[in-house]
């Protein structure tokens, strides 16, 4: 699998500042940078000077609104170059979107390129956070606020300017809850912390653990309307019914779902969960664990996104696990 | 006693289809009539969800002001409903592939 790193962050928030910089280390040399920007002439790419065996490719346009089959067309040449030798052998790919950008129709476009057997996987949401004026950019950009929610790392960039103010640490925390915190000053942060991997079943086991760590049903609601909550149910769901569950959510949120994170205890195969992660209606295919993670052997989901209802997703659960039990019964 | 399996769906699908109004922004009725069919009211549309007769195909059944639709699972009953009631959605043209049973 080639893991995919997706860094986001408002306009000015330090992106390419932070990819400059970890460009440079060997941790992530063999890397195919893909930089969005935003306006027809870019500049951002002759910023990042790629280290030796990486390299960046250009794309303009907001990648979320026109462009996004152009992403994927992008990163399907790149695998193909990649595969007849005409590129270096890049091990991971790093996108880098552009500060207006919605992150949500791009980790859509990954997630439909892994979709396809292009053995690409979502690796990591990284989104960037001005120290100097994120906060007022949370309170006045609603696509800054997708941005943190989405996130797996925040980084807080400038903090050489201006620590991580406890106003600004708890609007962040407001909106993501799971999300590791890391400052950062002139881009410089440890590159392992960012890009440790969570593609495969180790990664995706300690992924889930803390994603899944907040309680059940919690629900944080903000202004700007997005929702994150987390379900936990003690009983085991069948596949069947986990595969129902999935449809629905892509048929009634849709769009909405800006992402969806979770263990589950499949009935078939008690001593095996499965971690499942989708992104608006597209879902990876279920990662199988080895083993439960730790004690706690319950099904774990958790949501992030618009117009979502914690209710609504009970009561589907549980309408289809009877559903599910009655056709057995039948058979 | 306990709640028989049977019960157990009768018993939620009323709550969940309630539940699904709200979630759409449609607001509306759900009574449960002592045959088992559920009846659902809103502004515009008269709602009749049944389940199906053994030995067919599909397992509900759908009727929306006359026009029959037929579901295979309650994921497809809710599409066939909100279908039926909400011009606007447009259900996810991507199918999610059954998890196979078996890890991997």
């Amino acid at each position: 699998m080639i893991p995919v790193t997706v860094l986001t962050g408002f306009l000015g928030s330090g992106k390419t500042t932070l990819l400059a910089h970890l460009l440079k280390s060997p941790t992530l040399a063999r890397t195919a940078v893909i930089i969005n920007e935003f306006g027809e002439i870019g500049v951002d790419h002759d910023l990042v000077e790629a280290g030796e065996e990486s390299f960046v490719q250009l794309e303009t346009g907001c990648l979320c609104c026109s462009i996004r089959g152009d992403l994927e067309a992008t990163m399907a040449d790149l695998l193909a170059r990649r595969a007849a030798g005409t590129v270096p052998p890049f091990e991971r790919f790093v996108i880098e979107t552009s500060g207006l950008a919605d992150p949500a129709p791009i980790l859509n476009a990954v997630m439909s390129e892994a979709a396809r057997g292009s053995g690409l996987a979502l690796a990591n949401i990284v989104t960037t956070v001005d120290a100097v004026t994120g906060l007022a950019t949370l309170a006045r950009e609603p696509q800054s606020v997708r941005q943190v929610a989405v996130a797996d790392r925040l980084v807080v960039t400038k903090s050489d300017i201006a620590g991580l103010s406890s106003e600004l640490r708890g609007r962040v925390t407001a909106i993501n809850p799971r999300a590791e915190v890391i400052q950062a000053s002139h881009g410089d942060v440890d590159p392992a912390r960012l890009f440790a991997e969570t593609v495969g079943a180790d990664a995706a086991a300690r992924e889930n653990e803390a994603w899944t760590a907040i309680g059940s049903s919690h629900v944080h609601a903000h202004g700007d309307e997005i929702q994150c909550f987390a379900i936990r149910r003690d009983r085991p769901i069948s596949a069947v019914a986990v595969t129902l569950l999935l449809e629905a959510l892509a048929d009634h949120f849709g769009s909405g779902l800006l992402r969806l994170k979770g263990i589950v205890a499949i009935a078939e195969h008690l001593e095996r969960p499965a971690v499942i992660h989708g992104v608006q209606h597209v879902f990876h295919a279920p990662v199988w664990l080895d083993r439960w993670p730790g004690d706690d052997h319950s099904t774990r989901l958790v949501l992030i996104g618009r117009g979502l209802s914690v209710t609504w997703v009970q009561r589907l659960i549980t309408a289809l696990e009877a559903e599910i039990a009655e056709i057995s019964v039948g058979e | 006693m306990s709640e028989s399996r049977g019960d157990a769906l009768a018993n939620a699908l009323p709550a969940l289809v309630e539940e699904s109004l709200v979630l759409w922004g449609r607001s509306g009725t759900v009574h449960r009539e002592s045959t088992g069919t559920i009846v659902v009211r809103t502004v515009e549309h008269h709602v009749r969800i049944d389940r199906a007769e053994a030995g067919v195909p599909f397992r509900w059944l759908v009727v929306v002001d006359g026009r029959r639709r037929v579901a295979g699972s309650v994921t497809g009953l809710l599409r066939a409903l909100r279908l039926g009631i909400d011009a606007d959605f447009q259900p996810s043209r991507v199918r999610i592939a059954p998890i196979d049973a078996r890890p991997s």
